[in-house]
C-alpha cells in the first residue's frame, strides 16, 4: 500500500502544480470534453472517430499554437456506449472552464443530452448522425446534426443509385431494395424510402433484419425472389459483414450493394473477407491518408510521438477521417465565433454562433487542406445540417477509393417533413420556435467583442 | 359413528401427470368427533388420499379420474383449497413444511390469513395455540427453518389449528420425531378431540401409536382400501398385525 | 437513501433503532444533501441511485419476498416511462402524480399478464417465460411508431416536471422529486411486506403446497406480487425516464437492465427491503468511485480503455469477495456490523 499511497501523494502535488502553473499563465483555452469510448462493442468506430478529433486538435495547438493563441484542451470520460455513463460523464466535465461543444459520436448518449446543452447553452455536435429534426435549429438551436442526417443520407444514396443508372429518370421501373436493421435507427427512413419511390417510380422493398443481424439466409433468398436492381445496406455492427457473407453465398453481386454511413467502415468489410470486395459505401469524409491535412497530422502530430492511435496504419481510416473533418467543423467554429466575439476564451452559447455561420467552401476547404477530404458545409440559424455533400467509396479488398462525384442530397424534398418532425417535438415541449431573421438582423448589430 | 359422516370418499381414483396410477378404488368415511386413521406400507397412496381430500393434486399435476369426495356437503374436486380451509377442512403435510424465513409466531399467524381472521381474532388464537403447545411460547420470535423437528410439527399443527378447522388432516405426524414427542403430541391431538370434538384424519405408518388413539382406521394397499374397522378390531387382528405390526406369518387378507 | 427495516429481522435490530436509523437518513436526504450538493451528485449519483434502488424494490417484492424470478424488469421499466410519456402527452391535463400512478397501473396490468405462466410454471421455466415478456415488450416498443408519438428514431424526450404550477427542473429537483416517490413508495412497500399479505408472499415463496394447504390463496397471491411489483418497477421506469435520462429509446430497457436490477437485488439481500437501496449503491456508485479512484493514482492520461477494464476487473472481484463473505448479502452484512458495534457498546 505505501506504494499506492505515494503515487497518490504525488498524483495529487502534480496536479496542484499543474493548476498553479495555468493559473499563473492565465491562457486563453477553449475546452472539449469528450465522451469517448475505447472499449466495449463499439470501440473500433470510437478510438477512431476520437482519436482523430484529438489529433486534429493537437495539430493546431503544436503547428499554430491554438486558434488565435487559444490553446485547444480536452478531457475524456468513457461511456463504452452506454447512456447512462454519458450523462455521467456529461454531468462530470461539464463545469470545466471554457467548454466550446460537446461530440459524442452517439445517438443515444446525444439524445440524453439534449435538455441538459440546451439549459446549460453549450452546442452538441452529432456529426453524421443524430436526430433528423435537429436539423431545424428553429426548435434546436443548440444541436447540430452536422453534414448529414439520415434523411438526407437516403436521399443521397437514390441520387448516387439515379447517376449510376444515367440520371433520375431512368429510376423508373427500378426496384431498390432496403436491408435494415430490427431498430429504431434502421426503420428511421422507411418512410423517407416510400416517398422518393413513389417520386421517381422506382420500387423499393424493406426487409428486415433483426438485431444483431448474425442470421440473414430468408432475408437473401426473399432478394434472390425480388432479383433488385440494388441492395441498400442500411446495417449496424455485425449484421454488415454477414449481409455481403450472405450476399455472395446467394449469388448477389457485391457492388450492387451500397451501405449507409453506419455500413462504410473498415471494420463492416474487412471481416466478410473476399465478399465485399467491390461493395460500395456512402461518406462525407473520403478515406485515405494523402490528403494534405492528414500527412501534416502524421508528421506533424505522429512524428512527434503525440498520435493518439495505437496503430498508425488506421490513419486515414474512415473513422479517423470523420474525427479529423469533426476536428475541423470544430476548430472553424470556435475561428468563426472569435471573429465576432474576440480572440479569448468563448462561451458555449458564443461557440454555438460560430457553428451556426460556419461557411466552408471548397476554397476554404482546400486552404484547410482537406479538399477531396470533404466538400464544403455551410450551416445557418435554421439549418444545422450545413447542406454537407456525400460521395461513394468501393472496397477493393484493402482499402476504400472514392467512386464517385459530390452528390448533393435532395434537401428541399426533405424539409418540410423535417419541419413537421420538429413542430411535433416544439409542441411536445411547449417551445415556440426561434425567429432567425430577426436573429440574424441583431446579429448585425456591432460586434459585442473586446 | 355419525348419521352422515362429515368426509366421505367414494371410490376414489387417482393419477399422476396423466399416466401413473396413484389410485385405484378408495372408500371411507370420517364422522364428526372421529379419529380415523389410515394406514398402509409405503407407496400405499397415503399422502395422495389426503392431498385429494384437501384438492390439492391439480397443483402437484396430479388428478381425480373417478369416485368422489364429499366434505360437509360440498363436492371437495369443484372446491378450492382455500374455499375449504374456510369451511373447516385444513391440512398438514407430510414433513411439516414451516415456512423457514417466518418467525414461529408469523408461520402460525398465517395460519390465520386463509380463513381472513380480523386481528383481535389472530390474537386470541394465538393465544389459544401457545396454551395447546406451551413448548412454543418462548420459541415465538426464533425462525422456523432454526427449532427442532418436534417444534417444527407443533407449529405446523397449530398453524392449522389457526384456521379453527373442524377437520384437521394430517400426513405422517410422527415422522422422524422421538417416541417422546410423538406421544406428546398425539396426547395433544387426543386432547383436542375429547375437549373440543375436533374430528382427525391422519395418515401413519407407525401403526402401533395409530392404533392406540384412533377410534377407527383404513387400511390402504396399492392404491385401494383393503381393510376397514374399528381400532380395537384391527389390533385384535392377525392378518393386519402380521402385515403392519410385522409379527406372525402372513395369511391371504380378505375385504371387510 | 430511505433504506428501512425488513420486517423478518426484528430480532437484530430494535424497531426504535431503526426509526432512529430512517430518520437520521431522511434528515440526511431532504435536510443537508440538498444544501451541499451539486448538480454532479444530484444527476449523476443520486438520481440513477433513486431510480435503481426502487426497480430493485419492486423486483425485490417479487422475487425476494414471493420467490417468483423474473427476468423481465427492465420491460416494466419501459412499459412505465413509455406509458407515463404517453398519457402525459395525449391527456396533458393530468397531474403529474396521477399520470405516474396510472403509468405505474399500465406496468401493473402487464405484471399481471406476465404473472399467469407463474400459475403453472417454476423456478427456470418461469424465469424463461418472463424472458418472453422482456423480448415482446421491445418488439412492441419498436413495431408500434405511435407508442413513441411516430418520431423517427423510437426514441421519445420526456416532458417537463412541473406539478401543481412547482416546477422540478433544475438538478435538485429532480432528485427531490425522485426521493419522494421513493421514499413513499418504500413506506407503502413496507406496510405491505409487514401486512397479512407480504406474509403470504413469504408463505408462497417458503412453500407453496404448505401455504395452499393452510387457505392462502397461491395464485391470486402471485398475481397479486407480479402486479405489485410491476407497478414499483413501473413507477421506477418512470423516474429513469423523466427525473434521470430525460430521454427513452427502447434499447435502454433492455435484457442487460433487467440482469442489472436482478445482481442489485442479489447483492444487496433477497427479501430484505434495505437490500435494494445497498445493492444499488453498491453497483451504481462504486464504479464511480473507482473511476475517480482510478484517474486520481493513474493521471488522466493514462489510457481510458486500459484504465476501464481495470475498473471491471476491481469491481468483480468486489462482488465476488462480498458474495463469498455474506452469500445473504450485503443487508445481512450490514445487521451483522451493526450486532458486532452493539456488542461493542
Amino acid at each position: 500500500m505505501p506504494t499506492l499511497k505515494i503515487r497518490l501523494r504525488s498524483a495529487l502535488v502534480a496536479g496542484t502544480a499543474l493548476l498553479a502553473l495555468t493559473g499563473a499563465a492565465n491562457a486563453d483555452e477553449q475546452h472539449f470534453p469528450l465522451q469517448s469510448y475505447r472499449v466495449g462493442p463499439y470501440a473500433a468506430g470510437g478510438t477512431g472517430f476520437f482519436g482523430g478529433f484529438i489529433d486534429y486538435l493537437n495539430l493546431i495547438n503544436t503547428r499554430d499554437g491554438g486558434v488565435n493563441g487559444v490553446k485547444l484542451t480536452w478531457s475524456e470520460g468513457e461511456t463504452q456506449y452506454e447512456v447512462e455513463r454519458g450523462v455521467e460523464v456529461y454531468e462530470r466535465l461539464k463545469s470545466r472552464p471554457g467548454i466550446a461543444a460537446w461530440n459524442p459520436l452517439s445517438v443515444g448518449i446525444a439524445y440524453a443530452m439534449i435538455d441538459r446543452i440546451t439549459k446549460d447553452k453549450v452546442p452538441l455536435i452529432t456529426i453524421n448522425h443524430g436526430r433528423t429534426d435537429s436539423t431545424d435549429g428553429r426548435v434546436f438551436p443548440y444541436v447540430f446534426p452536422l453534414l448529414l442526417n439520415p434523411y438526407s443520407e437516403t436521399s443521397g444514396i437514390v441520387e448516387y443509385l439515379a447517376s449510376r443508372e444515367g440520371g433520375l429518370e431512368k429510376l423508373k421501373g427500378k426496384t431498390i431494395a432496403v436491408l435494415f436493421h430490427g431498430s429504431p435507427y434502421g426503420k428511421e427512413t422507411i418512410p423517407i424510402y416510400e416517398l422518393l419511390a413513389k417520386k421517381y417510380g422506382f420500387k423499393v422493398e424493406q426487409i428486415e433484419v433483426p438485431h444483431p443481424g448474425n442470421e440473414q439466409q430468408s432475408q437473401w433468398l426473399t432478394i434472390r425472389r425480388l432479383k433488385p436492381d440494388y441492395v441498400v445496406l442500411r446495417g449496424w455492427g455485425v449484421m454488415n459483414p454477414v449481409a455481403l457473407k450472405t450476399a455472395q453465398k446467394t449469388g448477389f453481386p457485391a457492388n450492387r450493394i451500397v451501405g449507409n454511413v453506419w455500413s462504410n467502415s473498415e471494420e463492416d468489410v474487412i471481416p466478410a473477407g473476399e465478399a465485399a470486395k467491390g461493395y460500395v459505401a456512402i461518406t462525407t469524409q473520403a478515406s485515405g491518408a494523402e490528403y494534405p491535412v492528414l500527412q501534416e497530422v502524421t508528421k506533424t502530430v505522429y512524428g512527434a510521438g503525440t498520435g493518439n492511435l495505437a496503430d498508425r496504419k488506421r490513419i486515414g481510416s474512415v473513422y479517423h477521417n470523420l474525427g479529423i473533418v469533426n476536428g475541423i467543423l470544430n476548430v472553424e467554429a470556435v475561428r468563426a465565433a472569435q471573429e465576432k466575439f474576440g480572440k479569448r476564451t468563448l462561451t458555449g452559447d458564443e461557440v454555438r454562433w460560430g457553428f451556426e455561420h460556419l461557411r466552408l467552401d471548397e476554397a476554404r476547404v482546400a486552404a484547410l487542406g482537406a479538399k477531396g477530404l470533404f466538400h464544403s458545409i455551410n450551416v445557418t440559424c435554421a439549418n444545422h445540417e450545413g447542406e454537407g455533400r456525400v460521395t461513394f467509396q468501393q472496397w477493393d479488398g484493402a482499402k476504400w477509393s472514392v467512386v464517385s462525384d459530390w452528390i448533393a442530397p435532395d434537401w428541399a424534398t426533405l424539409r418540410p417533413i423535417i419541419e413537421a418532425s420538429s413542430a411535433t417535438y416544439a409542441k411536445e415541449h411547449g417551445l415556440t420556435p426561434r425567429d432567425c431573421a430577426k436573429e440574424e438582423a441583431a446579429s448585425q448589430a456591432p460586434a459585442v467583442g473586446q | 359413528m355419525t348419521a352422515t359422516p362429515l368426509l366421505r370418499v367414494e371410490g376414489l381414483e387417482a393419477r399422476y401427470g396423466g399416466a401413473v396410477r396413484a389410485l385405484v378404488g378408495v372408500d371411507l368415511t370420517v364422522g364428526a368427533g372421529e379419529i380415523v386413521a389410515l394406514v398402509g406400507s409405503n407407496g400405499a397412496g397415503k399422502t395422495t388420499v389426503l392431498k385429494a381430500v384437501s384438492n390439492l393434486l391439480p397443483a402437484e399435476r396430479g388428478q381425480v379420474t373417478a369416485g368422489r369426495i364429499v366434505y360437509d356437503g360440498l363436492d371437495v374436486a369443484r372446491t378450492p383449497t382455500d374455499a375449504l380451509v374456510r369451511a373447516g377442512l385444513v391440512g398438514v403435510l407430510e414433513g411439516r413444511h414451516c415456512f423457514r424465513a417466518l418467525s414461529v409466531e408469523e408461520n402460525l399467524v398465517t395460519g390465520g390469513l386463509g380463513r381472513g381472521s380480523g386481528r383481535a381474532a389472530i390474537r386470541a388464537d394465538l393465544d389459544r395455540i401457545f396454551s395447546v403447545f406451551p413448548r412454543l411460547v418462548e420459541k415465538r420470535r426464533a425462525l422456523a427453518g432454526l427449532i427442532s423437528g418436534g417444534e417444527q410439527q407443533m407449529v405446523a399443527i397449530g398453524r392449522a389449528l389457526m384456521g379453527r378447522p373442524r377437520l384437521l388432516v394430517l400426513d405422517e405426524p410422527s415422522m422422524g420425531l422421538a417416541p417422546k414427542i410423538v406421544a406428546e403430541i398425539f396426547s395433544t391431538l387426543a386432547r383436542l378431540n375429547r375437549d373440543e370434538r375436533l374430528t382427525l384424519l391422519l395418515a401413519e405408518q407407525n401403526v402401533t401409536v395409530a392404533l392406540r388413539h384412533a377410534d377407527r382406521a383404513v387400511v390402504l394397499e396399492n392404491g385401494r382400501s383393503v381393510l376397514e374397522g374399528t381400532a380395537a378390531e384391527l389390533r385384535a387382528r392377525d392378518d393386519v398385525r402380521a402385515f403392519y405390526l410385522g409379527l406372525g406369518a402372513a395369511p391371504a387378507l380378505t375385504a371387510a | 437513501m430511505a433504506a428501512t427495516s425488513a420486517p423478518l429481522a426484528k430480532t437484530v435490530l430494535r424497531p426504535s433503532a431503526n426509526a432512529v436509523g430512517i430518520a437520521l437518513l431522511l434528515v440526511l436526504a431532504y435536510g443537508i444533501v440538498p444544501l451541499v450538493g451539486t448538480s454532479y451528485l444530484y444527476e449523476a449519483i443520486l438520481t440513477p441511485f433513486l431510480a435503481l434502488s426502487l426497480a430493485a424494490l419492486g423486483l425485490n417484492l417479487l422475487t425476494g419476498y414471493a420467490g417468483q424470478l423474473s427476468l423481465g424488469s427492465s420491460a416494466f421499466m419501459a412499459l412505465g416511462a413509455y406509458a407515463a410519456f404517453n398519457l402525459s402527452l395525449r391527456l396533458p391535463f393530468l397531474p403529474l402524480p396521477v399520470t405516474i400512478v396510472l403509468a405505474g397501473l399500465v406496468a401493473a396490468t402487464a405484471g399481471l399478464a406476465a404473472g399467469l405462466p407463474a400459475l403453472r410454471l417454476r423456478g427456470f421455466y418461469l424465469a424463461v417465460s418472463t424472458l418472453a415478456v422482456q423480448f415482446f415488450v421491445g418488439w412492441v416498443l419498436n413495431r408500434f411508431a405511435w407508442i413513441s408519438n411516430d418520431s423517427p428514431s423510437g426514441v421519445i424526450s420526456a416532458p417537463p416536471l412541473v406539478i401543481a404550477g412547482l416546477s422540478f427542473e433544475d438538478a435538485r429537483g429532480r432528485y427531490l422529486f425522485s426521493l419522494t416517490v421513493v421514499a413513499l413508495l418504500t413506506f407503502l412497500a413496507w406496510r405491505l411486506v409487514t401486512s397479512p399479505t407480504g406474509r403470504s408472499f413469504v408463505a408462497v415463496r417458503d412453500n407453496e403446497t404448505a401455504a395452499r394447504v393452510i387457505g392462502v390463496k397461491v395464485a391470486r397471491t402471485k398475481l397479486l406480487a407480479f402486479a405489485l411489483s410491476s407497478f414499483v418497477v413501473g413507477v421506477a421506469g418512470v423516474l429513469w425516464a423523466f427525473a434521470y435520462l430525460r430521454t427513452v429509446e427502447p434499447a435502454g430497457f433492455n435484457l442487460d437492465r433487467s440482469f442489472q436490477i436482478l445482481f442489485i437485488v442479489i447483492i444487496g439481500g433477497l427479501g430484505t427491503l434495505r437490500g435494494a437501496f445497498l445493492g444499488a449503491g453498491l453497483i451504481v456508485v462504486l464504479p464511480l468511485l473507482l473511476s475517480r479512484f482510478g484517474a486520481a493514482v493513474l493521471g488522466d492520461g493514462f489510457d481510458s480503455g486500459t484504465l476501464e477494464m481495470c475498473q471491471r476487473i476491481a469491481l468483480g472481484t468486489l462482488i465476488v469477495a462480498f458474495l463469498i463473505r455474506e452469500p445473504a448479502g450485503l443487508a445481512a452484512l450490514l445487521d451483522r456490523a451493526v450486532r458486532c458495534l452493539r456488542r461493542a457498546d
